[in-house]
């Protein structure tokens, strides 16, 4: 151990030797920037050859960032958990607050619809709406689930998607006053077969709808004083309400809504998203959705992949939708999420498993490095749906003690060691080649604290050996690494993010990292 | 005085006697109805024959002497449950049960339409058996079932002739129906039913014609109460919106059980005391002249097997082995499986979540036996590992990056539980060594 100050002595020089004459890939970016760039940690770029690359271990450089940053990692979260028939204790809310701060929950979707305050049509004008009718009521119980959810969004920087479905056909007034809705009509009758439809009833259900949008967000911008809302959408997975053939009757109220909140000074305070399309075919999206230039964010429903889809299949998508928003010059990103393993609409045939947990984080991986920007998992957490327990949370419900199912540990590692605005530097952004490796996934993100984080997913059944090189000057020096495996997982089933098995030092620009078969390690000086 | 005494003594006695006759005669002609299942025939209390699957919190537990008990059905949570061991064609049905069918306004719970029933769907068309195609629109297999509601206080019989033959069981007819089964009083009764091939003549746009079909028969302890003619030919169907023939006279199919009720989801059996019991449950297959019931089926040997499982060329050093148990021996038997792990005689790693984990910290080959038990079973997986000193980078990057990898592995070891975990130091100091001696290399 006495050497270590020789060692050291040695490698000091060596850098230095290596900074300013290796060549290679990179490196005269690299030296540019090491003129200028050495931190206050006095670190600089260094450039790294292919030959100090210890034998053994694959090389995986960070390498240049995408040109939009991340724009959060969340989950949808509804009204339902708060909803009587869920019957949550106080005890029982603080669970969910707790496990939302605990792993950083950066964005939400919430599930919302005009019946839920604008209960009977204010008037036949829909341009002058009236707060004050009889059935306007933005005090409703229905309303008050939502303050509640955007209470707890608001003090803890969760960022949220107000996402109005539809028409709720089936609504049912908490307090008994109102049954089905007035723009789409009841369930059940005049051939009314689902739950969420389209406008459909007043003389002008287009702009009605357009109209109930903008009058609740003013009333939640200017009276409620919300600023966590920065996103709304409309008919998310809209073939399902408008049908495929009838794509301008939301473009029309999309129109509308825009318009509607630029007269009133508040559209600089949203982003329009959609059209979370569940089709999986990006041409389409762009035929369908994109070409009429309504959408400010482009959004997909994404359930084609689980743990079995090749890591290449699922990066050529996220890479083809991204492109295909970038013609349009929008970030794209993923409303709603999960596997394709359906049993019904809220279980999942691998649910309670590690593959699933596994799945989150080779999703996350690749679609970050294929562009994506920001994903929605769905659900948070268990909870009756509409009288349906919705079996697809990150954690169970009371019956099962709320405890953490396997994918609440692999989507929490992610959510708390990244950030809404972090650079997404991509590592495996291709998988073409005869010589790489299909079966692992690698990115990493540089926080807008400065901090970093690498992720690597191994979905062989053999341990892979990585060295993430990245000299650049503003690199970590120290970084704390969390290794989940489908050993590893919590027995306790406790809501907490998994602790770190020790560190790793990146001053020297290169960690290097065992990757457990069928295991995920995330490395970070991210403080928490 | 005696004299009269005795004679009122005897008319007494008489008038006495006559009364007991008429109770005993009464209660002679009230006397239940019943029906002697051998044991060997009551298929409800034989769990193997039948398949189940449930939803959320749905239950149904299959006992040796209760019989199948239904649960917690409501409109977040299902069960069902079918007779897997057999399919028939023509059939005789007999099951002792208590309809324990409450409804929600009764215990004031929300409802929809105020109901829980029970669905016993038969002639179910397909090639094996699922359990939740007892539900007519679950996978709409299910062509018949006679449903016991209890609807808005109303004890309401149904058959309904499912349309799944034209492949929807959402479309659905009652095809027979009544009101005046009194099954709903907290009490157990005999529901018999057989299915039988008929060939009837009928009229037909003015003509006699022959027409094949199945013939439903409902029995309520004992009593004829329902029956039902459903031809082959000419079917109107709102599917199709026309007529479609269908040979249910050929169609072979399995029968099960599918309770359900609007009760909120989460408003289970403890808050409702809505269930189903059923004691006995004894099916006769008629096809080919078959008399004789089905027997219980054996209890299947289900085998503990030990599966090839090829381990990774090498492990390292320091770094956790996991080996998924079921990748190692297959089992779908319910008997609870042990495991045991043991290198040289000494127990080795541990279990956790399914998996034998093993942190090696001493190079060499290591021969681990894995033995699974289920106390009447045992099966065992022999594995050779290769263990190999973990390889620590260093030499052409920098000093730092040793250090780094040192880092790394020492993190790992804190996580390690080798059972021979004592030489950890040893390696440790060992790992360091190697780490100096690269670098005086260089």
């Amino acid at each position: 151990m006495k050497k270590r100050p020789f060692l050291m002595t040695i490698a000091t020089l060596m850098a230095c030797v290596i900074t300013t004459s290796c060549g290679g890939k990179g490196s005269s970016e690299s030296k540019k920037n090491s003129e200028s760039a050495s931190t206050s940690a006095g670190l600089q770029d260094i450039v790294i050859s292919d030959e100090q690359i210890a034998q053994g271990y694959t090389r995986y450089d960070v390498k240049e960032p995408l040109a939009r940053t991340t724009e959060g990692f969340g989950a949808q979260f509804d009204t339902c958990i708060v909803e009587a028939e869920n019957r949550l204790s106080d005890d029982e809310w603080k669970i969910q607050v707790d496990a939302l701060k605990e792993m950083n929950l950066q964005n939400v979707r919430i599930r919302f619809y005009p019946e839920m305050y604008e209960r009977a049509n204010d008037n036949d004008d829909p341009n002058v709406f009236d707060y004050y009718s009889k059935d306007v009521d933005f005090n409703s119980a229905e309303m008050n689930y939502l303050y509640k959810l955007l209470d707890v969004f608001e003090a803890n920087g969760v960022k949220v998607d107000l996402s109005w479905y539809g028409c709720r056909t089936t609504f049912d007034s908490v307090d008994g006053k109102y049954d089905g809705s007035w723009l789409g009509g009841k369930y059940g009758q005049n051939g009314i077969n689902s739950w969420m439809v389209a406008p459909t009833l007043t003389a002008n259900p287009n702009e009605e709808y357009a109209e109930s949008i903008v009058a609740c967000l003013k009333y939640l911008f200017e009276t409620k004083h919300y600023t966590c809302i920065n996103e709304i959408s409309v008919f998310p997975e809209p073939e399902g309400v408008v049908g495929a053939g009838n794509v301008s009757q939301l473009v029309t109220i999309l129109n509308s809504v825009k318009s509607r909140l630029t007269a009133l000074g508040l559209k600089d305070r949203v982003q329009i998203s959609g059209p979370a399309d569940y089709n999986n075919n990006s041409s389409l999206y762009e035929e369908r959705y994109l070409s009429h230039g309504v959408f400010e964010k482009g959004t997909s429903s994404v359930y084609p992949f689980n743990i079995s889809t090749e890591n290449a299949v699922m990066l050529d998508f996220a890479q083809l939708y991204s492109e295909v928003c970038e013609k349009y010059g929008i970030s794209w990103g993923i409303a709603e999420s999960g596997t394709s393993n359906f049993l019904t609409p809220v279980t999942n045939s691998d649910s309670d498993t590690y593959d699933r947990a596994l799945f989150m984080a080779k999703f996350f991986t690749n679609m970050v490095n294929g562009g994506c920007t920001n994903i929605k998992y769905f659900v948070f957490s268990d909870c009756y749906y509409d009288g349906t327990l919705n079996q697809l949370g990150l954690f169970k419900f009371r019956e099962d003690g709320f405890k953490a199912k396997p994918v609440w540990y692999s989507w929490s590692l992610l959510c708390k060691y990244s950030d809404i605005g972090s650079q997404v530097f991509p590592i495996t952004d291709s998988y073409e080649g005869k010589s790489t490796d299909k079966n692992i996934a690698i990115t990493a993100l540089k926080l807008p604290d400065g901090s970093w984080t690498y992720v690597a997913v191994n979905d062989s059944d053999e341990t892979k050996k990585i060295a993430i090189v990245n000299g650049r000057a503003d690199r970590a020096q120290d970084m704390n690494v969390f290794r989940l495996t489908g050993a590893s997982i919590p027995e306790d089933g406790a809501l907490k993010v998994i602790n770190s098995s020790g560190t790793v030092n990146a001053k020297t620009g290169v960690v290097y990292l065992t990757v457990p078969a069928k295991g995920l390690v995330v490395v970070s000086d991210k403080t928490v | 005085m005696r004299k009269f005494r005795f004679i009122l003594a005897l008319l007494i006695s008489v008038l006495t006697l006559s009364t007991c006759l008429s109770f005993v005669a009464l209660a002679e002609g009230d006397e239940p109805y019943t029906k002697e299942v051998a044991e060997q025939n009551n298929l409800a209390t034989n769990k193997y024959d039948w398949i189940t699957d449930n939803v959320a919190s749905g239950l149904v537990e299959i006992d040796e002497t209760e019989g199948m008990t239904f649960k917690n059905f409501n409109k977040g949570s299902s069960v069902y449950a079918l007779y897997q061991t057999n399919k028939f064609s023509e059939f005789a049905f007999s099951m002792y049960a208590k309809l324990n069918l409450t409804r929600p306004s009764e215990l004031g719970y929300s409802y929809d339409h105020d109901y829980s029933n029970l669905y016993i769907s038969f002639q179910i068309n397909s090639d094996y058996p699922i359990a939740a195609t007892t539900c007519p629109w679950n996978g709409h297999k299910a062509n018949f079932s006679i449903c016991f509601e209890n609807l808005q206080g109303f004890t309401k019989t149904v058959l309904y002739l499912n349309e799944c033959f034209v492949g929807n069981g959402a479309n659905r007819k009652a095809v027979a129906e009544s009101n005046d089964v009194a099954w709903n009083d907290g009490e157990y009764h005999w529901f018999e039913f057989t299915f039988t091939n008929e060939t009837r003549e009928e009229e037909h746009r003015g003509n006699l014609r022959e027409v094949t079909g199945k013939t439903f028969k409902f029995y309520f302890d004992g009593e004829p109460a329902m029956e039902y003619f459903q031809r082959d030919v000419d079917i109107m169907t709102t599917t199709t919106n026309g007529y479609v023939d269908y040979s249910f006279s050929n169609t072979s199919g399995y029968v099960g059980f599918w309770p359900s009720s609007d009760f909120p989801g989460g408003i289970n059996f403890e808050d409702t005391n809505c269930f189903v019991n059923v004691k006995t449950v004894e099916i006769t297959s008629l096809d080919n002249g078959n008399q004789t019931p089905y027997e219980k089926c054996p209890v299947p040997d289900f085998p503990l097997k030990a599966l090839t499982y090829s381990p990774s060329a090498s492990y390292e050093t320091g770094l956790d082995i996991e080996i998924k148990l079921d990748q190692l021996f297959s089992y779908e038997g319910d008997e609870k499986i042990s495991y045991s792990a043991k290198c040289n005689g000494i127990d080795i790693g541990s279990f956790r979540n399914g998996y034998w984990v093993w942190c090696p910290s001493e190079s060499g080959e290591y021969i681990v036996t894995i033995t699974a038990t289920t106390g009447t079973k045992t099966a065992t997986n022999y594995l050779i590992l290769n263990v190999v000193d973990a390889f620590v980078p260093g030499g052409n990057t920098s000093s730092e990056s040793e250090s780094e990898s040192v880092s790394e592995i020492t993190s790992t070891k804190k996580g390690c539980k080798s059972s021979v975990g004592g030489t950890a130091l040893l390696s440790l100091l060992m790992l360091s060594s190697v780490v100096i001696l690269r670098g005086k290399k260089k």
